[in-house]
Formats: structure tokens, C-alpha cells, sequence
């Protein structure tokens, strides 16, 4: 089992890469979750619940489907937990939203829309 | 004149020793060559195994699009459950069979999606709950899945020609 540093080490890199749209992120059959390929590895992000008060949790595929050591990391609600599981619960928050906004492509989609209002004269 | 008499044998053992370096080399070369050859044939081969198995996964998904908005859930399912398992396998396999990094990662993304997708049907059938699958999000997903797989199997077989 990883340690929670190399979990939340993994977690900063991904929300980085993703913030630079270096990981492709897609959706899934199932509408709060997103799976983007690392390497050899597929990792999933999803929500449960409300976006205010729902679980996250992050988990690992192996290249076969299998995943790896189970939920890394699950927290639920911003409200009543001690402070360094609220941290955890904004930092998924922040992944799965980064995420949506990837495999969506609301950025390309935004840009695109503006690039075309930019053409009406 | 005197000099080649003197030394025509240290000249004859020169010659020798340069026309067996020549052989060694020419030798070499053609081992290299064939070398490469064998290497170029073994990956000839494994881009065909793999055009071939991205070949069947993509038929498997036509099928499963078919057989998924039946709804037909105790007569198809099962076949569907299977068709799902195949596809895996022939994913896998194609996977194995030495695509690049970058259509390994596509190859274990469409992995994922299936095996999401397995699992959501399983859960259902456990809980009794098959009527709240969408069926039409399934086939929305493994659509794009199988698109992807054909563009990788075009990308190979330019590649290949």
C-alpha cells in the first residue's frame, strides 16, 4: 500500500499536469467519473454526490483493468472532518474538476466560442 | 626489385591479413543485415497480430452495440457480459503484440472504459437494478472506444506499408 505522501505527491503532479493539459482526460459511462491513461496505468476520478458535499475518491487501473490496491484515496464532505482532510477533500475537488474540464474540453470549447464571436463583425 | 624479393613473404602474409579483415567485416555486415531483416520481419509480424486483434475488438464492439439498447436484459446480457470479456482479452493481446507508448495508453484507457462499464452491469444485476443502466451512454462511450481503435489500426497499417 502507498504511503499517503506518495499519494498526495501523485495527486499534486496529476493536478499540475492537468492544469497544463498534459493529461488527457476522458468521460465515462459513468457521469462523475473520468479515467485518464498514465503510462501503463489508467487512473479514475470520481464524485459522488453534490459538488458542495460529495465523495471523491482516486483509484489506479493496471494496462488490464484491474485496480490497483483499491480506493487511494476517498474523502467526503468539506464540512466536519479535521483540517487535513478538508485539505484532501479541496485538493481531489480541485483534480475532479480540472478533470471534467479536460475530457469535456470546456477550455477549447470557450476559446473556440470566443475566437468565433471575435469574427462577427 | 631486391626488396620484393627479400620480402615478398611479409607482402603475401599483408595481403592475407587484409583480405581476412575484409572477410570478418563483410561478414559482419551480413549478420548485421540479416539481423536487421529478422527484426523488421519479427515487427512486420507483431503490427499484423495487433491490426488483427484491434480487428476483432472492433467487430465485438459493433456487436455489443447492437446486442445493449435490446434491454433484453436475461437473454442478453450474459452474451453481452462475454462479449465484453473477449474484447478485453483481444485489447490485451493487441497491446502485447509492441504498439508504441502512446497507442498502449489509448489501448488501456479503452481497457478501462470496458471494464467501468462491466462493472456498472454487474452491480446492477447483483442489486436487481438493470432497468437504471443507460444503455445509450454505453454505447455512446464504446463508440468513441471503437473509433479510437480504428484510428490506431489505420496509424499501423500506414505504418506498416
Amino acid at each position: 500500500m502507498p504511503s499517503s505522501e506518495q499519494i498526495e505527491k501523485l495527486l499534486s503532479k496529476l493536478t499540475e499536469l492537468t492544469e497544463k493539459g498534459k493529461v488527457a482526460w476522458q468521460e465515462t459511462a459513468n457521469l462523475n467519473t473520468f479515467l485518464a491513461p498514465v503510462g501503463e496505468f489508467v487512473v479514475t476520478m470520481s464524485r459522488s454526490g453534490s459538488e458542495l458535499n460529495g465523495r471523491y475518491s482516486f483509484q489506479i487501473m493496471d494496462s488490464r483493468g484491474r485496480t490497483v490496491d483499491g480506493t487511494l484515496a476517498e474523502f467526503a464532505s468539506a464540512t466536519g472532518e479535521d483540517q487535513i482532510s478538508r485539505q484532501n477533500w479541496e485538493r481531489l475537488g480541485r483534480l475532479h474538476a480540472l478533470a471534467q474540464r479536460s475530457a469535456l474540453r470546456s477550455d477549447n470549447a470557450v476559446s473556440e466560442l470566443l475566437s468565433s464571436l471575435e469574427q462577427i463583425r | 626489385v631486391d626488396f620484393f624479393a627479400k620480402h615478398w613473404g611479409d607482402l603475401a602474409s599483408l595481403i592475407a591479413l587484409a583480405l581476412t579483415i575484409w572477410a570478418a567485416l563483410s561478414a559482419k555486415n551480413a549478420a548485421e543485415q540479416a539481423r536487421d531483416a529478422a527484426i523488421r520481419t519479427r515487427d512486420r509480424l507483431l503490427t499484423v497480430d495487433a491490426i488483427g486483434e484491434l480487428s476483432s475488438a472492433i467487430t465485438i464492439i459493433r456487436d455489443i452495440t447492437r446486442l445493449q439498447p435490446t434491454r433484453a436484459w436475461d437473454v442478453v446480457w450474459d452474451i453481452v457480459l462475454d462479449r465484453y470479456e473477449v474484447l478485453r482479452s483481444h485489447l490485451v493481446r493487441s497491446e502485447a503484440a509492441g504498439l508504441d507508448g502512446n497507442h498502449r495508453a489509448y489501448i488501456a484507457a479503452a481497457i478501462g472504459q470496458f471494464r467501468m462499464i462491466v462493472k456498472d452491469v454487474e452491480d446492477a444485476r447483483t442489486t436487481e437494478q438493470r432497468g437504471q443502466l443507460d444503455t445509450a451512454v454505453f454505447n455512446e462511450i464504446i463508440s468513441e472506444q471503437g473509433d479510437i481503435l480504428e484510428r490506431i489500426r489505420v496509424a499501423l497499417r500506414k505504418a506498416g506499408t
